[in-house]
């Protein structure tokens, strides 16, 4: 499966050494309401479980979906999403893993 | 004997002659179990089919190339996920690489050249900001210049020949997509170079570009250094035999 690169980051570098901020449902939940506007997926955020894939299998998602799904979700929350981030394809592993990061730059 | 000449053979299926049941059963007889497993993990039907006819067609395909029955062969995958032949290693220049749209699965082969290839359909949506946010100024500038009503297949041909060249090295998306560069001519015919890579090794691989369909655009990528664009000869596997007929070759 290809790996994802991020959009340059529009301000500072995150720091990758922060710990794991778990994210509640509720962002879960507005997260993956994000992924099906974005990419007209064809279920509700209740369909998306949360330590499904998003590529390779699970939703299915290539490599231009998650770039955009990358650029919405800077765009939303303000994140700087880089390239060349080796955590990228952890980060997009799952609804989960991607709501986890956002819970944890926006904690910072 | 092919390959010797460095031609490459892309071979192309249609998702939806999977509609055939007879089709599908002999998709699915030639995957293993592990394949098979793999295709019931997808959420949506049509990323199953999508698949399920991929994975099919490299085996059929590859087993055009020696005598191995389809559901033999072994593949592994780099770190970034490409994957090559394992077993049987009968022939060891033997190289393929495949890429799939939502309705049609393509998958190239060489002898002794590493290749890569992707395909998209031109009418997909362009993602707002991806060139801006991901392609090289020459390129966002050379998109920009283009009629409105032509920039997003332009999109897609860029976008194709990063895949490629990144696909034919092994690295997935793992490189900023603005660390390599095309020019892209329209005539005499579609043809592309690699004009700027951060690698430093834009004489080394060669592109074609191609229109398997009016819907859809591909790109191929060889290591060829110095050399001439490859030749591209398209095939096609017909469905429910292990046939084959030659089709037209690239412009």
């Amino acid at each position: 499966m290809l790996h994802p690169v991020l959009p340059a980051p529009l301000k500072s570098m995150p720091d990758n050494h922060n710990p794991a901020v778990p994210s509640s449902a509720d962002l879960q939940r507005e997260v993956a309401e994000l992924m099906i506007e974005c990419l007209n997926l064809e279920v509700t955020a209740d369909q998306i479980p949360p330590d499904a894939p998003l590529y390779g299998d699970g939703l299915g998602l290539d490599s231009i979906d998650v770039l955009e799904v990358a650029l919405v979700v800077s765009k939303r929350y303000g994140l700087q999403l880089q390239a060349e981030n080796a955590e990228n394809q952890h980060v997009f592993s799952s609804l989960r893993s991607l709501s986890d990061y956002i819970a944890r730059e926006r904690a910072t | 004997m092919f390959g010797t000449g460095g031609e490459v053979h892309l071979w192309s299926a249609a998702v939806s002659e999977l509609d055939d049941p007879d089709t599908c059963a002999e998709a699915w007889a030639v995957l293993p179990t592990g394949e098979q497993d793999h295709v019931g993990r997808f959420q949506f039907e049509h990323d199953r089919n999508a698949f399920l006819a991929s994975r099919s067609l490299r085996r059929r395909v590859l087993s055009h190339y020696a005598a191995v029955d389809p559901g033999q062969w072994q593949f592994k995958v780099n770190e970034h996920g490409r994957p090559r032949i394992a077993f049987p290693l009968l022939d060891e220049t033997l190289e393929f690489n495949c890429s799939k749209s939502t309705d049609m699965v393509i998958c190239a082969v060489t002898r002794g050249t590493p290749v890569g290839v992707d395909i998209e359909r031109v009418d997909r949506r362009v993602p707002g900001g991806l060139a801006e946010s991901t392609f090289a100024p020459s390129e966002r500038a050379a998109l920009a210049a283009q009629p409105q009503n032509e920039q997003e297949t332009q999109f897609f041909t860029y976008w194709t020949l990063k895949e490629s060249y990144l696909k034919a090295r092994g690295l997935g998306l793992s490189l900023p997509l603005d660390s390599i560069a095309f020019s892209i001519a329209d005539r005499p015919r579609l043809a592309a170079q690699m004009v700027f890579s951060a690698a430093n090794d834009c004489t080394e691989w060669q592109f074609a570009l191609l229109a398997p369909t009016p819907m859809h655009i591909a790109a191929v990528c060889v290591r060829r250094p110095g050399g001439p664009a490859p030749r591209v000869v398209m095939r096609r596997v017909l469905p429910s035999s292990n046939s084959s007929k030659r089709g037209t070759p690239s412009r």
